[in-house]
């Protein structure tokens, strides 16, 4: 499903095209994202160009974050469950100077107001490695730890545990 | 300049691409980068001029015994050689969780 554009908070929320290839590859194959995402496996642009064709005919909701003009990382929503209005908010930044400048926050901030906003939902749940630093970034915008996900991903050399949150709609402020 | 899977001092190890065919005569191993079952992963080890130098396969991968091996093509005289090989075995050991059988 091709999302809309969203163009607030100082980000800018658009959907990823064949023009994208290079960032999406690069996004796809970076070792330290990779270390708190379930990625394993190398992606060639193949894979990304096939998989962006895919996005075409699913359910998934994924744009690129623009931040002052450049792609910076990607959010999502999945996991739709459109009788419950429920989906699960994937996000991921790449690059160290990407992250700590509020871009995230603010990515955050335009999805959620879209999901709950245009999109109704019920709620938003997303999960996230316990040591990631993101699990503030989490917090501030209102999700509640619902449970820990026990030995979930094998990364960095160990097994590791994923925290699960969840927003409700309720509990969303803009 | 192509996105680094894994960072070397040498060399890095990228996804597997179509104009890597020119290391074809060397392995004629299936492309793409992983296979749908996740029993192989092929990377492209890249110099530090961006040219490809060898090709690197985790393969054998049994998820049961934790275990795999590693098999590597290499251009003859081409540096990296020995980066290429720590790079994968660290990829199996902290991002796969196998031990790399010898």
């Amino acid at each position: 499903m091709l999302p809309p554009t969203l163009d607030e908070a100082g980000v800018r929320l658009r959907a990823p095209g064949d023009a994208d290839l290079d960032f999406l590859v690069a996004f796809a194959n970076d070792p330290d994202l990779r270390g708190w995402l379930r990625f394993w496996q190398p992606a060639t642009r193949a894979d990304e160009l096939a998989w962006l064709r895919s996005l075409e005919g699913n359910d998934d909701l994924v744009w690129l974050i623009e931040a002052q003009g450049a792609p910076v990382g990607c959010i999502g929503l999945h996991e739709w469950d459109r009788p419950a209005g429920t989906a699960e908010l994937g996000l991921g930044l790449l690059g160290a100077a990407s992250r700590g400048r509020g871009v995230g926050t603010a990515a955050c901030r335009v999805a959620l107001r879209h999901a709950f906003e245009d999109l109704r939902l019920q709620r938003v749940h997303l999960r996230v490695m316990t040591d990631n630093p993101a699990v503030r970034l989490y917090e501030r915008l209102g999700f509640r730890r619902e449970g820990t996900l026990r030995r979930h991903l094998y990364k960095r050399g160990a097994h590791r545990d994923l925290h699960l949150y969840g927003l409700l709609r309720e509990e969303w402020t803009p | 300049m192509r996105p680094a899977f894994l960072r070397g001092a040498e060399v890095d190890l990228c996804p597997v691409e179509p104009g890597d065919g020119v290391l074809l005569d060397l392995m004629p191993w299936r492309l793409p980068s992983g296979d749908a079952r996740g029993e192989a992963v092929v990377l492209t080890a890249v110099g530090r001029d961006g040219q490809p130098v060898g090709l690197v396969r985790v393969e054998a991968i049994d998820w049961v015994a934790r275990e795999a091996r590693l098999a590597v093509r290499w251009r003859e005289g081409r540096l990296g050689y020995e980066d290429a090989l720590a790079l994968a075995r660290s990829y199996a050991r902290d991002e796969l969780g196998l031990r790399v059988l010898p």
